[in-house]
């Protein structure tokens, strides 16, 4: 069961996505997110971090008592939701995809690893696994936060660092099930290096799970961000996230909905285009389903 | 005083202690009540009430004025705090609201009223000796403890000598026994105590307030795990019925109150931490009473058919501070421009709706000097006042000098009130819009004040500062060897003004050198001084209650009506 | 397997030693201990500061103070909470059956809900309930649980009036809240990655293997697929269990339950910090003990995993 070429799986992958429409869903929601965070600042006149406290809390503009010089209203600072929005993408997306693939990698690296070579590797790196998931997880951050100190480039930092649990286990649980397989046997007794049959024989079998698993952190981490920047512990509070707008508005959600309903829409969005965009991935990336497909 | 809130319960502490490392303060002529003239209720100024010898108030069971309610004596009232007590000992407690909750529990010698002034309570009167060393209590003769037992002057002394121990001489306590300088207490007979203290202590009154009444011939076996964890034995107007941690306190009517039973049943404080929750429980009628109303919530509440809102200032002020030992934050002028920065006026009506106006000074009523204007806004002024020290406006609109920009990090740390939190935004925007490139920074609490007491803040920070009601426990903040004086600054007339006020007897001149000291700190700007904070209740319509202006959740005078 | 049983136990003994370690330095986190503990009784002096130090043993060496802790700790003597004044374990006892309660319904719930909907959506792939069901793992896990909390008071307990807002008086009716909102995220994440496996799995040659010599559908959906399928499952249960503990601490703190997340957030914030070692070392333990149950179940699911 060989794997076809790379020529192939690329124009495979293209003519696959040109059949499916979820996929192209998904690719175009992240393109206009990041083409959003990019031109942030030709997309919009104001300042994200410039407060006017009289015109706070204006509703979006069909609204009754809204300002059309705000089209999504204002928070209450009375900054400009929209701008808040297209430079709160930057970072969301940044602290988001930037950690999920250092603890990806790192994860994914010795969870393959772990899971193929066994032995005292195994063993130690599986207790350090263990170790850190033991503690909950705020707690490591408030800990780790502590010491380092906020910023973005710190939170993204511990968000990589302390991530990679999950894909270590999931990787191995993955090779575990997968080193006996016949096609492994098959590889191992042509003579493949260890390092080739891992990452070109293990690894793209393993992938499905792990994409999955990573689509999802995208979002949660973009979440836990929301918690961290709220206990201070993220970034600083003048930098626009999806996730500080979401905390900073839940006092007022009886009186401003438009407050968490606007970041919550935005990062229930962009996770579904991750996710879409995953799931596609896993099914083009996985050689099972391409079989079953022919 | 104490505690106002969780989030600044350190910040109290420190500038209690601050006041009790003092010399002590001058005994006024009769040890009545100080000059108290605390401000209550937002927007009006309450008479002082005259002196402590008056006879104890009749409680006023309110019969509600001609309307068809009825009065239901058998009335669960529920309030809903952040916290609650943490254990059954009063004296290892250190919250307000542990104060609160433990004060329908027990008596006291002393209390405060609504307009925070001094009343007898189970004493009736008192005198002081000539050299301010001896305080003579009487006390009355028909108080008793839940079990019947009256309660005497030796249950007096056994809890002044308890505090003392170690296990207990913690927290509170132990600043409240850093301010008590008890010395020894003698019982002349079983409704006469003498109370000797080591120095003179003028405000004695307002710490033996806060110091409840034990009986001894129940505490006296007990261990302090015992005293923490199973028993509990009180004389106030609520017996004890069930604790559990971080969820509730059962208390129940006790009918031989001296004071008159309750006019209600059961008593319930709940600890509910996150204030949208308050707020749900109050519509859905969960409960009668909430702490901490988010201002943004106000007009929620105020829209709720079933209650309604009642705000009270605690006497905690808001400011910025400065570190006085950069270069840059020693220039007068530069921390006059910042003062001139900041439009107070749009944050007030934004957040607070007119109700918390500038302050010129951090000082409480009634010691504040009103003659003093807060500093305005003035844009004008910042330039004349930075141009006059050398600052130019760099391209990008900053304040700049030999190549430096002005760049102050401020240091908050983190409280659960976003409203403080918006605040703090507001005026970082209107000081970055003003050319000071101001950016705030979070710390965890811990971390904040540890920064604060070794004097580590770089630039700024925002704090809230909550002392006694009285000018020089305010005016502490900002003397030269203090605790709570975090910004280091040190003017050498007001160090020698002040001085002269710690030794000061005479109540007039004690007004004047407060003035004066107000004058030096206006001059020098040594802050920026922001606002007086607001404590919001959320209280059901069916329930008559007023907040305390202490802050803590009295109920016994509240009537809950079918 | 014995052998295997045994390794696994010795195995998790070091985590339990590395856990107690980092439980311990917890002391240590926010800096010097006895500054962290005198924090509210200020005012005392220099010699009043070195003479707490000296009798909270904080001038000892570390490893010294560390096997003492240690020691104490395999006893079950984890000191006495300076809030409570309480025996740590006792205070842990009165609590943990409130959290427990919420995190195993959560977990339950989880598995009810997402084993179902993970498995109708593969097999129905691209249907109607295939999508629906990943519309509602999106929600959940685009949704903060503070967020979700919130919302659902809102719906169910102010607007509708079905179920009390806060607190753990009225026995199911008060749970539902909680545990539907620390369940949610789990649902969404359990139901995405079980679909994930079963569709991996459905194209597995012994399925088709089975589907040629005619099984029976629902058999083959059973008996061969779910069961290969729940594998990656079985994995993330004993990750969720973690987070079921932390989320406790959001959702707990929304609805005002008094459990071991309320508790450790304010050990934390009250610097109770012999309280927050008994809490930290307590969840670790049992996460290692869930990852053992984890373990074992992996060589029970699949076979090939016993190798030794």
């Amino acid at each position: 069961m060989a794997l076809s070429g790379a020529q192939r799986r690329r124009a495979r992958l293209l003519s696959d996505l040109k059949n499916s429409p979820t996929a192209i869903f998904g690719i175009a929601v992240i393109i206009l997110v990041a083409l959003a965070a990019i031109l942030a600042p030709v997309l919009t006149p104001y300042d994200p971090v410039s407060t006017d406290l009289l015109t706070r809390l204006k509703p979006p503009v069909p609204l009754k008592g809204s300002d059309p010089a705000h089209l999504l209203g204002t928070d209450a600072l009375g900054r400009d939701i929209l701008t808040r929005l297209v430079y709160g993408a930057r970072v969301s997306l940044l602290v988001g995809i930037v950690s999920v693939m250092i603890s990806g990698a790192i994860g994914v690296s010795l969870g393959l690893m772990t899971g193929y070579f066994g032995g005292w590797f195994d063993d130690i790196v599986m207790r350090l696994a263990d170790i850190q998931l033991a503690f909950p997880f705020i707690l490591l951050m408030m800990a780790v936060m502590a010491v380092i100190g906020p910023g973005l480039r710190n939170l993204i930092m511990v968000l990589g660092v302390t991530g990679w649990v999950t894909y270590a286990r999931l990787a191995r649980g993955q090779v575990l099930s997968l080193r006996e397989k016949e096609f492994i046997e098959a590889a191992r007794s042509i003579g493949a290096g260890h390092m080739r049959i891992i990452f070109r024989h293990i690894l793209p079998n393993a992938l499905g799970p792990i994409i999955v698993i990573a689509s999802f952190a995208v979002a949660s981490t973009i979440i836990s961000e929301a918690t961290l920047s709220f206990l201070g512990l993220g970034v600083k509070p003048t930098t626009p996230t999806w996730g500080m707008m979401l905390s900073e508005g839940r006092e007022y959600v009886r009186q401003a909905w438009w407050l968490t309903t606007l970041p919550g829409l935005c990062i229930a969005i962009t996770v579904l285009g991750i996710n879409l965009l995953g799931d596609w991935l896993r099914d083009v990336l996985d050689p099972r389903t391409l079989l079953e497909k022919k | 005083m104490k505690k106002m809130s969780p989030f600044l319960a350190v910040v109290i502490m420190l500038s209690m202690i601050l006041a009790a490392c003092q010399p002590a303060a001058p005994a006024t002529p009769e040890p009545t009540t100080e000059i108290i003239d605390f401000n209550p209720t937002l927007g009006s100024v309450q008479p002082t009430s005259p002196a402590a010898t008056q006879p104890p108030a009749t409680e006023e069971t309110a019969a509600p004025a001609e309307t068809e309610k009825v009065a239901d004596p058998d009335a669960t009232v529920t309030v809903a705090l952040e916290t609650i007590i943490e254990n059954l000992d009063y004296m290892t407690n250190s919250s307000l609201n542990a104060a609160g909750i433990f004060e329908m529990m027990h008596s006291t010698l002393v209390t405060l009223d609504d307009n925070v002034t001094l009343q007898p309570s189970v004493a009736t009167n008192w005198e002081v000796s000539e050299d301010g060393l001896v305080w003579t209590f009487h006390l009355r003769d028909d108080v008793t403890f839940w079990d019947g037992t009256p309660l005497t002057a030796e249950d007096v002394k056994y809890t002044f000598e308890r505090m003392q121990e170690d296990p207990y001489n913690i927290g509170n306590t132990n600043y409240l026994n850093t301010q008590f300088n008890f010395d020894k207490a003698v019982v002349v007979d079983p409704y006469t105590i003498e109370v000797y203290t080591r120095v003179p202590v003028p405000a004695l009154l307002y710490t033996i307030e806060e110091i409840n009444i034990l009986p001894k011939h129940v505490y006296e076996t007990l261990t302090p795990e015992q005293a923490a964890a199973e028993t509990i034995m009180g004389s106030g107007p609520f017996k004890f019925v069930s604790f559990t941690k971080d969820d509730r306190v059962v208390l129940e009517r006790y009918d031989g109150y001296w004071e008159g039973p309750a006019a209600f049943k059961t008593l319930i404080y709940r600890a509910i931490p996150e204030a949208s929750t308050r707020v749900a429980e109050l519509e859905t009628g969960g409960v009668d009473v909430i702490q901490n109303v988010p201002m943004a919530q106000l007009s929620t509440i105020n829209a709720m058919p079933n209650a309604s809102a009642k705000a009270m200032i605690n006497g905690c002020r808001m400011y910025l501070g400065f570190n006085h030992e950069s270069p840059i934050y020693s220039d007068v002028n530069v921390r006059l421009a910042m003062n001139h920065a900041i439009d107070w006026d749009t944050i007030n009506q934004a957040f607070f709706q007119g109700n918390a106006p500038r302050l010129a000074v951090h000082i409480n009523k009634p010691w504040r000097n009103e003659a003093l204007e807060p500093y305005p806004y003035d844009l004008a002024k910042v330039d004349e006042l930075m141009t006059a020290s050398g600052w130019t406006k760099n391209a990008a609109g900053y304040w700049e000098k030999d190549g430096q920009e002005l760049a102050p990090s401020i240091m908050v740390y983190y409280a659960q009130s976003s409203e403080r939190y918006e605040i703090l935004l507001s005026l970082v925007d209107q000081l970055n819009k003003a050319g000071f490139k101001a950016e705030p920074y979070y710390l965890e609490s811990a971390a904040a004040f540890e920064k604060l007491d070794k004097r580590e803040v770089d630039d700024m920070f925002m704090i809230g500062s909550c002392t006694s009601y009285e000018g020089q426990g305010d005016l502490s903040d900002l003397a030269a060897d203090s605790a709570s004086n975090y910004g280091r600054w040190r003017n050498d007339e007001f160090e020698e003004v002040y001085a002269q006020l710690l030794t000061e007897f005479d109540v007039e001149t004690r007004r004047e050198l407060i003035y004066q000291l107000q004058d030096i700190i206006y001059a020098d700007a040594p802050q920026i001084p922001l606002y007086v904070m607001i404590g919001v209740w959320g209280i059901n319509n069916d329930l008559d209650w007023s907040p305390n202006p202490a802050g803590r959740a009295l109920m016994y005078g509240a009537v809950k009506y079918k | 397997m014995t052998q295997y049983i045994i390794r696994r136990l010795l195995q998790a003994i070091i985590v339990v030693l590395g856990v107690t370690v980092a439980a311990f330095s917890i002391n240590f986190l926010a800096g010097d201990p006895t500054y962290v503990l005198i924090g509210n009784m200020r005012g005392m002096t220099q010699e009043d500061i070195q003479e707490f130090r000296h009798r909270m043993g904080f001038d000892r060496p570390v490893i010294v103070q560390y096997l003492d802790w240690l020691g104490k700790a395999v006893r079950g003597d984890f000191g006495t909470s300076m809030k409570f004044k309480q025996n740590n374990w006792q205070v842990i006892a009165e609590r943990f059956p409130a959290t427990l309660q919420l995190a195993v319904s959560a977990m339950l719930l989880g598995l009810i809900v997402s084993i179902p909907l993970g498995v109708v959506a593969a097999v129905n792939r691209g249907s109607f309930w295939d999508r629906a069901s990943m519309v509602l793992a999106l929600i959940g896990q685009s949704t903060p649980s503070f967020w979700m909390g919130l919302m659902l008071m809102l719906l169910f307990a102010v607007t509708l009036g079905w179920l009390p807002v806060s607190g753990r008086y009225e026995g199911v009716r008060s749970m539902i809240l909680p545990v539907m909102t620390l369940s949610f995220y789990d649902i969404a994440r359990n139901t995405r990655v079980i679909r994930g496996s079963m569709l991996e799995v459905l194209g597995e040659d012994y399925i088709r293997t089975a589907r040629g010599k005619g099984a029976k559908p629902r058999t083959v959906l059973i008996v061969h697929a779910l069961r290969n399928a729940l594998l990656p499952m079985v994995t993330l249960i004993g990750m969720d269990l973690g987070s079921l503990l932390g989320g406790a601490i959001v959702v707990e703190t929304i609805f005002a339950w008094p459990g071991m997340g309320l508790l450790t957030v304010n050990a934390i914030n009250g610097k109770d910090l012999t309280l927050l070692q008994a809490c930290v070392t307590l969840f670790a333990l049992i996460f290692v003990f869930a990852n053992l149950l984890v373990d074992f179940a992996y060589t029970w699911l699949d076979p090939r995993v016993r190798l030794k």
